[in-house]
């Protein structure tokens, strides 16, 4: 009856002596078949288990075992909290055994951490209803952070067999945790801690596709949420750009952010893309065909229509600002309709304005001409006095990346 | 002669006191009213510090600024200067700092004692003596009200509601003190110089309701005017990205309020990337008249009207040509800029260096660069 926890610590005894992380993390994965074997052995006789591992595995693999099979059953019960208790001591014990392993033992990592980020989050759903404080994650992310100094911070194998090809892995893991959590601004000391030994880590391009990709899209969304528009816009592009071609989710996520920032600088994304991404499509269209026919009237009500959405997403402040590329396709557009006129007495722009919904005073309508102008949205000068707004001959609407320079 | 006898009765009376303490510390350990500070002890065991002075302030403040001579005028007796009058005394604020002595229980006020005092420095000091003579003494012994509640932990009801007549006060004194004697003109031209952000007390003041307001709701209490003070928050941090994206947390009876909706306005309408802000400053001020602004979101405003002015002089110049010497006539240029006060308009003029003639102002771009030009070296 115990022979089938027997020949699973035998597998497990046989893989560490083998160093291959890739099995041996199958076999400590809370998902994987062998929980609901050994779960008729164990249940009721968890004292005689205990024992077991310790016979067969030495310390702390021993623990690592035990506290596995643990959180393994609590899980298959469906007890999530105790999963949770489990799954952390696991975690703990791995942490201890970290330091002495290298690179083999990743794997291993991976599977670990990314169970208990996990059960902490459907753990923290259990004690919710209960009418509790959720705790759980945040315990996790203490705890994955852990993982990332041990990672970080390997001086004692080569690089080749170092531990910190785990690095980005798990900086994934924590960012996401951490965005989860609403603490985005934790994630600052990790990218001080990265970029203060980045001449010690590998170059990010050696690292696997999936890791880099991960990095690059939480560096781009927190690079937009502070509004370095330019960086997030090179770390998202780049993230999608070797995001695996049929992770649809994935691209998704990339694209919520990608769009707005693009259309923030009047680059419109094309229909076929739209229709491989309905969902984006349903929240942006309105947005992108405003831009595209200078119509702020559309504009303006999509973004009162739209604006629990688009603030859950993240995006509506970003998405806001895209106004003014819509506002900068209207005066295009009166300026090509009054005959490419290069003197436009600002009364047109004014019932441009209204014509597309806009009640704006005159004083109103030459602060917009001047705030245009002063960024380099439009070529020209106002005349005050004279109320026209003369436009240069060449180009009075620049393209808007040489706007934006 | 007299005062000096009078003076070595209170060094007497004053020493006596100060002797007591030690004895009357000690009781306060014994008792468990107080946490003995040489023993080490579980957070969770913690003594709860309960206030028990019932008086606006401490006898023994009372005894001691006697003595040390610091009595305010609105404390004094009618006919002795330098001896203090019980019934008015207030307690002053004092920094924590190391070295300075631990409150004993009855030294600090419990909350209905904090709202009598406060009743009693909105309606028999301000409201009748004025608010520009009292606003130092004021604004003192309502920082200490706010520490009597800090030192109790106190975050209830009665801390909200103290609170917001507290940040109500701070908010209307900076829009009617700003033309007193009390603000000097150097310190208003330093703000026209800097470009000003709200005051830091108003500042910290709102930031202490948001966490109050945050706590209530998870006690479950609802706060009748959490609105209007998020609303005040949001306006004082216009330009502020990570408040306005916590503005999207807020409960949704909040969130539609038409107080946070209009400080949501604002935020639209005033965008800041860097130090580069973007405004449409006629839209701006007409929404600062529409009677939809409060009085106190208006006064709250009033900080930034210098800087939408002034980014909006930088990008109205930039978008000129200069060679045609353009001029805006006056009226238009207060209404541009929302100027009521014809005064504050040359003198806005002058800063920027822009030449009046013919009740016309000259636009031109030397002078506004050569400000640009200075603030970047006092930035270095």
């Amino acid at each position: 009856m115990t022979t089938r926890l027997e020949r699973y610590l035998t597998q497990l005894q046989t893989q560490i002596a083998r160093s291959n992380g890739e099995k041996l993390q199958e076999r400590l994965r809370l998902d994987d078949t062998h929980t609901a074997k050994l779960a008729a052995d164990v249940d009721g006789n968890e004292d005689h288990c205990a024992r077991l591992c310790r016979s067969k595995l030495k310390e702390p693999w021993s623990e690592l075992a035990e506290r596995h099979i643990l959180a393994s059953l609590a899980h298959r019960r469906g007890d999530a909290v105790s999963t949770f208790d489990h799954q952390l001591a696991a975690t703990k014990v791995f942490l201890r055994l970290l330091p002495t392993c290298n690179r083999w033992v990743l794997p291993v990592m991976y599977a670990i951490l990314r169970d208990l980020r996990k059960v902490a989050g459907q753990g923290d759903a259990a004690v919710v209803a209960r009418g509790e404080k959720a705790h759980m994650l945040e315990e996790a992310a203490r705890t994955i952070n852990q993982a990332f100094s041990l990672c970080v911070m390997d001086r004692t194998s080569g690089l080749q067999q170092s531990r910190k090809w785990g690095t980005y892995f798990v900086i994934g893991l924590l960012f996401g945790t951490y965005f989860k959590l609403r603490s985005q601004n934790l994630c600052k000391n990790i990218l001080r801690a990265v970029s203060a030994s980045a001449s010690d880590l590998p170059p990010l391009e050696r690292y696997p596709k999936s890791h880099q990709v991960a990095f690059r899209y939480y560096q781009g969304v927190l690079a937009f949420r502070e509004e370095k528009y330019a960086k997030a816009e090179t770390e998202l592009a780049l993230a999608l750009r070797h995001c695996k071609r049929d992770a649809a989710t994935h691209k998704e996520r990339i694209l919520k952010f990608l769009i707005p920032l693009r259309l923030l600088r009047g680059i419109l994304p094309s229909r076929q893309l739209l229709q491989q991404y309905p969902r984006i499509a349903a929240v942006y269209a309105p947005f992108i065909d405003a831009v595209r026919t200078g119509n702020v009237k559309s504009f303006d009500v999509a973004i009162l229509e739209h604006e629990q959405l688009l603030a859950r997403m993240g995006t509506y402040l970003t998405l806001e600002r895209a106004r003014h590329m819509a506002v900068r396709t209207l005066f295009r557009r009166t300026y090509i309709i009054g005959g490419k006129d290069p003197k436009m007495p600002m009364e047109k722009f004014q019932i441009a304005l209204r014509m597309a919904g806009v009640d704006a005073t005159m004083p109103e309508v030459e602060c917009l001409l001047a705030n245009m102008i002063y960024k380099g949205y439009m070529r020209g000068y106002l005349s005050h006095e004279r109320s026209y707004v003369v436009l240069s001959s060449k180009g009075p609407f620049p393209t808007v990346e040489l706007a934006a320079a | 002669m007299a005062s000096a006898v009078a003076g070595a009765h209170q060094t007497a009376s004053s020493i006596q006191l100060k002797r007591g303490r030690e004895t009357l510390r000690r009781q306060y350990i014994e008792q468990g009213l107080l946490q003995d500070p040489e023993k080490r002890i579980d957070l969770k065991r913690a003594i709860r510090f309960v206030g028990t002075c019932q008086d606006m302030c401490p006898e023994f403040e009372r005894e001691e600024r006697e003595y040390q001579k610091s009595i305010d005028k609105y404390e004094q007796l009618a006919n002795a200067k330098h001896r203090i009058d019980h019934t008015r005394a207030v307690k002053t604020f004092h920094r924590p700092a190391a070295g300075n002595e631990q409150p004993l229980p009855c030294d600090v006020r419990p909350p209905p004692v904090l709202e009598r005092t406060l009743r009693y420095l909105i309606h028999d000091i301000v409201a009748v003596h004025g608010i520009e003579d009292t606003h130092f003494f004021v604004r003192d012994r309502m920082r200490s009200i706010r520490q009597d509640y800090t030192l109790q932990n106190e975050r209830g009801p009665s801390a909200i509601a103290v609170h917001e007549q507290i940040a109500r006060f701070h908010i209307a004194c900076t829009h009617l003190l700003c033309e007193s004697s009390g603000f000097s003109e150097s310190q208003e031209m330093e703000q026209l110089r800097k470009g000003t952000r709200s005051p830091m007390v108003t500042r910290l003041m709102l930031q202490s309701l948001q966490e109050f307001y945050d706590d209530a709701l998870i006690a479950g209490i609802e706060c009748p005017n959490e609105a209007e003070f998020r609303s005040y928050y949001l306006v004082a941090h216009l330009g502020d990205k990570d408040v306005l994206r916590q503005a999207q947390y807020y409960r949704p009876q909040v969130y539609q309020s038409p107080m946070v909706q209009q400080a949501l306005r604002f935020h639209s309408l005033y965008q800041r990337s860097g130090s580069f802000i973007t405004v449409n400053m006629a839209r701006f001020f007409r929404t600062v008249a529409h009677p939809a602004t409060t009085f106190l979101t208006a006064c709250m405003l009033e900080h930034f009207f210098i800087n939408v002015r002034k980014h909006s002089l930088f990008s109205l110049c930039a978008s000129v040509n200069i060679k045609q010497r353009p001029a805006v006539a006056i009226p238009q240029f207060a209404a541009m800029f929302g100027f009521t006060d014809n005064e504050e308009l040359l003198k806005f003029c002058a800063y920027y260096g822009l030449t009046v003639t013919d009740s016309k102002v000259m636009l031109s771009t030397p002078q506004v660069q050569a400000e640009q030009a200075s603030r970047l070296a006092i930035a270095q």
